[in-house]
């Protein structure tokens, strides 16, 4: 698989923002957590009543300040400036075009990638930047290419960026499907742990973005594993009824407008047989309390994650339920970093991961 | 979109210039490794050496250490009480 391959320098830079990540996911995220309990304490008998009075007392204070700093300009400068991931890949764009053009081809005439040049992306789609990814993960044929390197470097626990999808696979309470589906699939991380798992298995991708399906052929490709991977908003599939088994998500809820979240599980529940389930891995009730949700919609704002503050507000168990699961609950999910209680602060900065298993 | 997280948006502009700073002086240190690594193999280097050098795993042990400290040293009063 063709991945970036920056000089030494542009790799030492990396190294230095990924260190700095850790700093700031640790030391500083726990004198914010000081400042915290002292602006509490003067809040009143019952402490700050929710995050955003919070943030407000916070907002002025100097180290809070350099924490929210650091947090969105760390991510900042991983894609951006003359060491960022988009100068990288610049630095060595004609080769990468011909290779993912050729990749392009080569799924197309496989039968294994479908593209479809013609579908309308949703407007909130082609607006955002999600997680601060300039001009988002679809429209440079480079952007899968891109958006991998990144999650190397996303946060220190994840040097082996597969670990957490293999984690989430293995924790699936499903065993030996028959068809297997991955809405928002990405590059493919996501999809390729269920192939050992579900031997045998159909195999299916879709996910709104063309260069992160080439991406995603590519790592099938290399892997041995056959994948059909399509090009279509989950809000609407080309699929019958009932044809799917599992159907899993990993990181995809919490980027959606409300509507479209809920047009999604409707699609889902359609495409599930009978018994069928829906699992999903993201973001939600972090733990620690009022300071586990102040620190989580920080992140929200300054990682350009529009949507993850309204999930965290929706109640998806009934959400699903209303559209017509039988079952439908939420378990703490650990991604390598350990599982807390609800009112228990994590010793360093997290995502508040947990598993969403629903079944028709 | 820009985001301002200081009263005065200077201090914005200047927490950038530090990160970016320090990252060129980690870039630095990252080389001057290599080269010494290099001259106490061989005596003798050649540019392109550099580039490629690959520590051994006592050299990435105490790269790795030093790195850390490097990040620690710098950014290490932002986390530090004041009074």
């Amino acid at each position: 698989m063709i991945e970036l391959q920056p000089d030494r320098a542009t790799l030492a830079y990396h190294d230095f923002l990924r260190r700095a990540k850790g700093f700031w996911a640790r030391e500083l995220y726990q004198a914010v957590q000081r400042d915290f309990v002292a602006g509490s304490r003067n809040a009143g008998p019952q402490g700050f009543i929710d995050a955003d009075q919070a943030e407000k007392n916070l907002a002025s204070q100097t180290r809070y300040q350099f924490f929210a700093a650091l947090e969105r300009n760390l991510q900042r400068l991983k894609y951006a400036g003359p060491r960022g991931i988009l100068a990288a890949a610049e630095a060595q764009r004609p080769r990468f075009e011909a290779v993912m053009a050729a990749s392009r081809r080569d799924g197309e005439a496989s039968g294994q990638l479908r593209l479809n040049a013609a579908l309308e992306l949703p407007q909130y789609y082609r607006s955002i930047e999600f997680h601060q990814h300039p001009g988002g993960v679809w429209r440079d044929p480079l952007a899968g290419v891109e958006y991998d390197f990144g999650r190397r470097t996303t946060m220190p626990a994840h040097i082996d960026p597969d670990e957490i999808h293999r984690r989430f696979a293995d924790a699936v309470p499903v065993r030996g499907a028959r068809r297997v589906l991955d809405v928002g699939c990405g590059t493919g991380r996501s999809t390729l742990p269920f192939a050992s798992l579900h031997p045998g298995a159909e195999l299916h991708g879709i996910d709104l973005s063309g260069p992160c399906l080439v991406r995603a052929w590519q790592r099938s490709r290399a892997a041995g594993v056959t994948v059909r991977w399509s090009q279509q908003t989950a809000e609407q599939t080309d699929f019958p009824d009932g044809y799917f088994d599992l159907i899993h998500s990993t990181f995809l809820l919490h980027e959606l407008p409300r509507e479209a979240l809920r047009r999604i599980v409707a699609e889902v529940f359609r495409l599930l047989a009978p018994g069928g389930q829906f699992v999903s891995l993201d973001f939600h009730s972090p733990p620690g309390g009022v300071f586990g949700e102040f620190i989580h919609f920080g992140h929200a704002r300054r990682n350009n994650e529009v949507f993850m503050r309204s999930f965290c507000e929706t109640d998806f168990l009934g959400l699903q339920r209303a559209a017509g699961f039988r079952v439908a609950d939420m378990r703490p999910f650990d991604d390598g970093s350990g599982i807390y209680g609800a009112e228990q602060v994590p010793p360093a900065w997290r995502f508040p991961s947990q598993m969403f298993v629903a079944m028709k | 979109m820009k985001q301002i997280f200081f009263s005065d948006p200077a201090i914005d502009r200047l927490v950038n210039v530090t990160l970016s700073l320090a990252a060129e002086v980690q870039i630095l240190r990252d080389r001057q490794r290599a080269l010494e690594s290099l001259l106490r193999r061989s005596g003798a280097v050649a540019p392109e050496q550099i580039e490629g050098w690959q520590p051994d795993d006592a050299e990435r042990r105490a790269a790795d250490a030093d790195k850390d400290l490097f990040v620690r040293n710098v950014l290490g009063p932002l986390a530090e009480d004041l009074s």
